[in-house]
């Protein structure tokens, strides 16, 4: 054996361009006494250096590893015959004065030297670095997360967050000992078909999956719990898992059971109101038209009897409060189905209906000596309206009749077209000569609530209900003295209803 | 009264029985809409099944049924609650014509 204490070149022109040209940075240390010398190294190695290794050469192991005893150590060792273990060091270059991880392995090559082989693990460190980082950033979010969260692979629980152990009472290490499938016994038997099918389909990849739905679940105490789900496919280590987040809704399911069943007794309620106000219409009707009748037949039998004038006039007070009883029932109708929205619209010819309200009114009033006239150059007016115009009419006219004195009751309707924001409206006016309506009440008469004084009794209503229909068509109403400045000498109620629009 | 004879029913059953029991059908049937045991549309649909020529006038206080009444086979419709006049004037229009 050569012991030759010189710092030589490897010998062999083979062998030194086979290590010369080996891609990892590799050293070759000669032990002299206690002491390794740097005999010689690679290109690799010069490279990491920037050609400047040979500055190196001759080194002694003790100064250039002085701030490395574990490497001397190692070195010493290996060069003693001891086997190293390979290990992961973090080697600053003076040269570069860079910092890198390196795979440093030693191999001892009798009888006195040492060959150190050092892989780069720098990028490889650093991707492990930022890896557990996020995972540490992930489980921080999760774990502070107010949703359960969890990742399940091939059925069983890989990853669980407190939130799921506190919202399922099994903790995270008891969940994540669960065999294939056995995360099932959290579900209630109603909904594991469901759950178990999408968790295997979720767990393929497929694409045929539901992201979102409620299940019941059971606590380990065995308590029922309404869950949200939201579940999908996400790879983990490599291989599709089902991430779930899972959402307690036990409040909400309890909040919307009493809202149903509250609907449901909002909707009984209604049901029983609407059955006592159709039979209450129906009945009272009934009994009005049994008066009505008795009246008309104890009419015509006093008709035949002399002196019975008082008797008549009383007759027909009673008729009239039979009609105004019927009416009242009516416009209560009416004023709950207009509410209901139970009213179509249609295009309607409004003078002819106006027509028939004349007729109807003058018909009502046949004791009356009525002078109805309409005054207008329109042959007829389309409206978007429906069969409560002639509400309208029926009770302004009927009013007028009512609270004129005076004989003949002269009703002028004049109708003319006027134009209001680049549309076109008909102005109805209902020109009457009675007792009039005081300006401090004028807009009082249109509203539901008003019951003031015997001038305006019995009007209440039945205007309310004109001025609902005359809003429901988009018009407007209101009354004006037919003399300005001197209510008694009669009224003006005054309509405008938009013409229909044709499309 | 007024010329005519007058059967009255007290309810809808009952009106669809004596019409049956009569030999000689009546002219006109003024019928009541909510009646016991069956109400005026039913009973309507019973009698006109047994003879369609049947004219029916069908009085109601609810206008939401005169639709209704008609599509059902009665031939006029009158609110309550009328006058007698009314109603008489109508039939008698009817017998007239």
């Amino acid at each position: 054996m050569n012991d030759n204490k010189e710092v030589s070149k490897l010998n062999g022109e083979n062998y030194k361009k086979f290590f010369k040209k080996l891609p990892t940075p590799t050293y070759v240390w000669r032990k002299i006494e206690d002491d390794l010398v740097l005999i010689d190294y690679n290109k690799a190695a010069d490279k990491i250096v920037n050609g400047k290794m040979k500055e190196f050469l001759g080194i002694k192991a003790s100064e250039f590893y002085k701030d490395r005893k574990d490497i001397l150590n190692d070195l010493s060792q290996c060069a003693m015959g001891a086997a190293i273990e390979s290990r992961e060091i973090l080697y600053n270059y003076r040269t570069t004065e860079e910092n890198k991880y390196l795979y440093v392995t030693y191999s001892g090559i009798e009888p006195d030297m040492v060959f150190v082989h050092t892989d780069d693990i720098t990028k490889q460190k650093r991707a492990e670095a930022s890896l557990k980082e996020s995972e540490e950033k992930f489980r921080m979010i999760s774990d502070q997360s107010l949703v359960a969260i969890s990742i399940a692979q091939d059925g069983v629980i890989k990853y669980v967050n407190k939130q799921l152990a506190e919202l399922s009472g099994y903790s995270t290490e008891e969940m994540k000992s669960w065999g294939p499938g056995e995360f099932l016994k959290i579900i209630h038997p109603d909904y594991r078909e469901l759950v178990a099918e999408q968790s295997q389909k979720k767990s393929m990849g497929l694409d045929d999956v539901i992201d979102k739905y409620e299940f019941l679940g059971i606590r380990k105490s065995g308590e029922f719990i309404w869950i949200d789900n939201y579940s999908k496919t996400v790879t983990y280590e490599g291989r599709p898992a089902v991430l779930s987040i899972m959402i307690d809704i036990n409040e909400k399911k309890k909040a919307e059971k009493k809202l149903k069943e509250s609907e449901m007794k909002t909707r009984q309620a209604y049901n029983r109101a609407e059955f006592y106000k159709d039979l209450f219409a129906h009945d009272i009707n009934n009994i009005l038209q049994n008066l009505s009748s008795a009246i008309e037949i104890n009419q015509e039998r006093l008709q035949k009897l002399k002196g019975t004038k008082k008797i008549e006039e009383i007759n027909l007070l009673m008729r009239e409060q039979v009609n105004r009883g019927a009416k009242l029932v009516s416009n209560i109708r009416k004023l709950t189905q207009i509410e209901e929205h139970k009213f179509e619209f249609q295009e309607v010819e409004g003078l002819s209906i106006l027509k028939n309200s004349i007729s109807f009114v003058k018909k009502s009033f046949r004791h009356r000596d009525l002078n109805i006239h309409i005054d207008t150059h329109l042959e007829k007016f389309h409206l978007y309206a429906n069969e409560l115009l002639q509400e309208i009419y029926d009770n302004i006219l009927i009013n007028a009749v009512k609270y004129t004195v005076d004989e003949p009751v002269e009703i002028q309707v004049k109708i003319t077209e006027e134009i209001k924001n680049d549309a076109k409206l008909f102005k109805l006016e209902f020109i009457d000569h009675g007792i009039g309506i005081q300006d401090n009440i004028k807009e009082k008469i249109f509203h539901r609530s008003f019951t003031e004084a015997r001038s305006v009794s019995g009007m209440g209503l039945g205007l309310s209900l004109v001025k609902m229909i005359v809003s429901t068509f988009k018009g407007e109403i209101w009354v004006e003295n037919r003399i300005e400045n001197d209510y008694e000498k009669g009224s003006n109620f005054i309509v405008l209803l938009p013409e229909v629009v044709k499309k | 009264m007024k010329g005519f004879t007058v059967f009255t029913a007290v309810d809808g059953n009952d009106a669809v029985l004596k019409f049956k029991s009569f030999t000689k059908k009546p002219d006109v049937i003024v019928m009541d809409h909510r009646m016991p045991m069956r109400d005026g549309i039913e009973a309507t649909r019973d009698i006109l099944s047994i003879d369609h020529d049947i004219v029916i006038i069908f009085a109601s206080a609810d206008m939401e049924v005169k639709d209704l009444a008609f599509e059902s086979g009665v031939k006029f419709f009158i609110k309550k609650p009328f006058e007698i006049g009314d109603l008489i004037e109508l039939i008698n229009n009817y017998v007239n014509n």
